[in-house]
């Protein structure tokens, strides 16, 4: 029996550079997660434009949470000492859905359960924000690229270590046709995740 | 901090940014690998991949010199000397759907014919390691499916089977394949040292940037040094 196959409706964040992202152009918040990178405060500390950064995150993950995706806060170090401070506690929120993983490297992937974590859930696309742009969520972002994860660089919820390699960090992963994935903002993604039926 | 780059230095230690380099004393030739990223014709060679793309290859190419220069004095003061390709198997088996439907979308599909062969695919002539800095005998060669060097490769037991702690880094390019095996490096406790005038990028800010995200938070990921530094460090 031949069976009429429909031509694919999906929903694409707005505006994202170098392409319509995700590249297939269905956006399955069932199949995606916000991945906060240096969400401790060692990297915190180190970032410009955090306080706004921290509500941007929120919204997203708020989003991201309402239409069926994942959150996952990624911590780097090996001991957890220094987050038990209370003066320690700006930093975005964890809902009790969310997952929380300990990387031993700058990488979220490098020494953590990261993407057993993602994998075992189903989760294959990926939206970056964080702290330390140039470090924690560039190398996280590298890495889930070369691993396959489809990812979405979520610009204004990422707060610099130094916001004069902003740009640089940002152009980076849209060379070569997004090497690395495409970059977007928080607004676009919302949105999008508002229009998924 | 260029105040770094005229500081006298001793023996065995490199002039660098943001730190003398090594961190830990003086360099061990027998401790120390010279890693070389992806000096591949199908990123730095005429008709290759970023040829294709139409990107500008005196950019790519202008470390090739510098690296020839430094693998003979890096050869002769004993470093274990590596090489990496990226590529894929000829079925595109191990090339994530996403890399090759981007890389189709500008027009230069992983898989396809080009004037160097099938664009970044294992054994074509476009993928092999240009002639300037060919590896020697011994040399060992990574072949690696995505942009970091230790990701699905034995790079890191070749590493530790050598009983190698340091790493000297060149290639192309300079944002993407270098800095993404310099991050994969540090985390994994190897001192890094990346060689400024041995990279290069497809766009030349973002070569500068890549070099200062390096030296971030008093050398985030290791430090920055020209190869006339780390030859005066080998040379004395």
């Amino acid at each position: 029996m031949d069976l009429v196959v429909p031509a694919v409706q999906g929903v694409t964040v707005t505006g994202t550079v170098p392409y319509p992202w995700p590249w297939t152009g269905v956006l399955d918040p069932g199949r995606t997660a916000l991945v906060v990178a240096g969400a401790d405060p060692w990297w915190i500390k180190r970032s410009q434009e955090r306080a706004v950064v921290i509500g941007l995150i929120d919204e997203v993950a708020a989003g991201v949470r309402a239409a069926g995706g994942v959150v996952v806060h990624v911590h780097h170090g090996l001991t957890d000492a220094a987050t038990s401070r209370p003066a320690d506690r700006e930093a975005p929120t964890i809902d009790r859905a969310d997952l929380v993983v300990r990387a031993a490297g700058i990488d979220g992937f490098f020494g953590s359960a990261l993407d057993t974590a993602l994998r075992a859930r189903g989760l294959d696309t990926l939206l970056l924000a964080g702290f330390g742009l140039e470090a924690p969520v560039h190398s996280t972002m590298r890495s889930a690229n070369d691993q396959g994860y489809e990812c979405l660089l979520i610009t204004d919820a990422c707060a610099p270590l130094d916001v004069a390699c902003r740009d640089a960090a940002i152009s980076i992963v849209t060379m070569s046709g997004g090497i690395f994935g495409a970059v977007g903002t928080s607004s676009a993604l919302l949105d999008a995740l508002r229009r998924v039926p | 901090m260029s105040q770094t780059e005229t500081a006298p230095v001793s023996a065995g230690v490199v002039a660098a940014e943001p730190y003398n380099w090594p961190y830990d004393g003086t360099i061990d030739p027998t401790r120390t690998a010279m890693i070389n990223i992806d000096w591949q014709t199908d990123f730095c060679g005429k008709g290759g991949y970023v040829d294709f793309m139409g990107y500008d290859l005196n950019l790519t190419r202008a470390g090739l010199e510098p690296t020839a220069a430094m693998l003979a004095v890096a050869r002769a003061a004993g470093l274990f000397i590596l090489h990496t390709r990226e590529g894929h198997k000829p079925d595109l088996s191990d090339c994530p759907p996403n890399k090759l439907w981007r890389s189709k979308q500008m027009g230069a599909g992983i898989g396809d014919a080009g004037p160097c062969g099938r664009i970044l695919v294992r054994g074509e002539p476009g993928w092999d390691i240009v002639p300037e800095v060919y590896p020697i005998e011994g040399e060992p060669i990574v072949d690696k499916p995505g942009k970091g060097a230790f990701y699905a490769t034995d790079l890191d037991l070749l590493l530790r089977t050598r009983g190698i702690t340091h790493i000297v880094l060149t290639g192309i390019t300079t944002d993407v394949c270098v800095h993404t095996t310099m991050r994969e490096a540090n985390d994994r406790g190897y001192e890094c040292l990346l060689l400024s005038d041995c990279t290069g990028a497809t766009d030349h800010d973002n070569y500068l940037a890549a070099l200062e995200m390096v030296k971030m938070q008093g050398g985030v990921f290791g430090a920055v040094a020209p190869s006339s530094a780390l030859i005066k460090a080998l040379e004395g």
